[in-house]
């Protein structure tokens, strides 16, 4: 029992030490911070949204941000060309945003650490193939490919998501294979064969926790990435389809109101802006942070 | 206990066949202790990694037998040697410092070779209740075993990881690993060349201790030949992948019959005698991938002779167990 309880203080005592570890980085701090609010925002969405995000009325149209002249407190951030609630839909396309953003990401990460782990340990034939393939994936520009797959493919959350992991798993595939050939070099890969553990038992209790620092890391910048491309692809009409609440596509409406009605791209940007630094420094501190190999005492 | 017969390692490279292990012969019981010694690159680890089924690629064995306990390990099967491994034979590693996986904490490491082969499982109870008692069970063995190879409290540092432990305790923890599972043959890889010398003493005493309470048969590769000489009860000189001479240690240390042996000897610094000039052997070890039959230790040998490069010398029996491979003796 007394084991038990020493494991468990440990465990506490690490997980403080990563916090005040963590708490070192201000940035990533705050971008952790703030990217919990806007999970949390996605996820109560529907008890934080005034009007409903695709309810348009236009009577309401073009009505400016409570800050300016002829704006209300009912429509906070204002309304656009069709009435719909600004507020509303920005609480709303955070869903889209995330779900996207962490769906892509996640995929990806699945195959390319998968495939990663096996081309770099077991290299050979299977690995050439793999690689040249993903040589083949990293000659396009990811959004030049992702355009080129939603055309064929038309629209959709799920064809969406298909063009962004069918070339996103190409990094961590890089990533993993990599690291997994430096790994395996290592002398306590050799200890663990000297010692009768199988090839997938070296390959995922003993080289992957040494690698998951790392592609936690890449995740997480990658996250940041993909919910662009989202907002991309649905900026160019090609992803999420209003009145779907997506931000991007919340850009796209507004662009030709620019000079009458700013708010209507510029609020959605905003947001999107907001979340991605947040990401992009959440991931930067959890990289300074993460890496055990770079903690010592 | 362990038959080594005619046994040839090589790597098949574009420069063609490099024979890292060649012919090689020796044999080790139980209890006993043999050194492996030579120079940088002589194959000394190479054939400790061949015993073990575990060729460095692109290596191939391409002749000879391994005997263990009269089963030949060349005729296993992939499954059936890695069950051998860390249970029966087991290895001790040249560095500690990157033996042991930084990311896993040093109690769960002895305990990691303990699950592998399946020692002290539970039959009785449910589920849940042979777990606790397996568990239970496995930490007491993993403290037992710290404990034995000397490792200060070891309910404490059963939970620190690698990098919290010094370099003469985490070689203490790689020996613990190889201890377990109660292998008949250790294999230490040159286990004390990372360490500093005080530590160096302390690690020999250990695995002295675990010779003589386990009667475990210890292959100990060194370049260190006054470690061997305090510690091997047999000597083989290996030179370019092949054995030169063989035999109890003090035939081999105090009458060498090899060139190779007496220019080692040669060039270890004495006390005793003073002003006494070290003699360097001249040269280096020579490519392997251009070596034909005849002596590897020709260009470097200051006696040689026509005789040398007529044809292939095998060991020759000098009484006593003692044995040189060299045209001065056939």
């Amino acid at each position: 029992m007394e084991t038990h309880l020493r494991s468990l203080r440990l465990f506490g005592q690490n997980l403080q030490a990563f916090f005040s570890q963590l708490k070192k980085h201000p940035s990533a701090w705050l971008g952790g911070i703030v990217i919990l609010l806007y999970v949390a925002m996605a996820i109560i969405a529907p008890l934080l949204a005034p009007h409903s995000p695709i309810g348009t009325d236009l009577q309401l149209r073009l009505i400016p941000p409570f800050w300016q002249d002829g704006g209300t407190w009912s429509h906070f951030f204002g309304t656009d060309v069709l009435g719909m609630d600004l507020l509303s839909r920005i609480i709303y396309g955070a869903r889209i945003s995330l779900l996207i953003g962490f769906l892509a990401v996640g995929i990806s990460v699945l195959i390319g650490v998968v495939l990663g782990m096996l081309a770099g340990y077991f290299r050979g034939f299977f690995d050439e193939i793999i690689s040249r393939f993903a040589e083949l994936l990293m000659a396009f520009p990811f959004l030049i490919f992702a355009i080129g797959i939603m055309a064929v493919l038309g629209p959709g959350f799920g064809n969406l998501l298909l063009a962004l992991t069918f070339k996103g798993w190409v990094e961590f595939f890089r990533l993993v294979r990599g690291e997994m050939m430096v790994e395996k070099t290592k002398e306590y890969v050799e200890a663990a064969t000297a010692l009768g553990v199988s090839h997938l038992r070296i390959i995922i209790s003993e080289i992957l926790p040494n690698v998951v620092h790392s592609i936690l890391v890449l995740g997480t910048l990658r996250l940041g990435y993909m919910i662009i491309m989202e907002a991309s692809l649905s900026f160019l009409g090609l992803g999420i389809q209003p009145p779907t609440p997506a931000w991007g596509s919340m850009i796209s409406a507004g662009r030709d109101y620019m000079m009458t009605a700013w708010w209507i791209s510029t609020i959605p940007g905003i947001a999107l802006l907001i979340l991605v630094l947040s990401i992009n420094l959440f991931g930067e501190g959890l990289r300074d942070v993460s890496d055990p190999r770079l903690k010592r005492g | 206990m362990l038959q080594v017969k005619d046994l040839t390692m090589v790597y098949e490279t574009d420069r063609g066949k490099v024979k890292a292990v060649n012919g090689v012969n020796f044999s080790i019981g139980h209890g006993e202790v043999l050194g492996l010694v030579g120079e940088s690159g002589c194959g000394k680890s190479a054939t400790l990694l061949t015993l073990l089924g575990l060729v460095p690629y692109p290596g191939k064995i391409t002749s000879g037998e391994i005997l263990f306990n009269g089963e030949d390990l060349r005729k296993k099967s992939p499954t059936e040697m890695r069950n051998i491994r860390g249970k029966d034979i087991a290895m001790i590693f040249q560095d500690p410092m990157t033996a042991l996986n930084p990311v896993f904490k040093v109690g769960e490491q002895i305990r990691e070779t303990l699950r592998i082969h399946g020692l002290m499982q539970e039959q009785k109870g449910s589920w849940w209740s042979r777990r606790k008692k397996q568990n239970h069970n496995e930490r007491e063995r993993v403290m037992e075993l710290m404990k034995e190879v000397g490792i200060p409290s070891p309910d404490e540092r059963f939970f620190e990881y690698p990098h919290q432990f010094s370099g003469g305790m985490q070689q203490r923890v790689v020996i613990a690993i190889a201890l377990a599972c109660s292998a008949q043959l250790l294999l230490a890889d040159e286990p004390t060349t990372a360490l500093d010398v005080t530590i160096q003493a302390q690690i020999l005493e250990l695995l002295n201790k675990i010779n003589r309470e386990r009667e475990t048969a210890i292959i100990m590769v060194t370049h260190n030949l006054g470690m061997a000489a305090e510690f091997c009860q047999k000597i083989a000189v290996m030179y370019a992948g092949e054995i030169v001479e063989q035999g109890p240690t003090d035939a081999v240390l105090e009458n060498p019959k090899h060139p190779y042996t007496q220019g080692l000897l040669q060039s270890i610094p004495r006390i005793s005698e003073r002003k006494q000039r070290i003699e360097p052997i001249p040269g280096s070890v020579p490519d392997l991938a251009t070596l034909d039959e005849t002596c590897a230790f020709y260009p470097r040998c200051g006696k040689r002779t026509k005789a040398c490069l007529l044809k292939k010398y095998n060991l020759e029996d000098l009484g006593e167990g003692h044995s040189a491979k060299c045209a001065l003796y056939s």
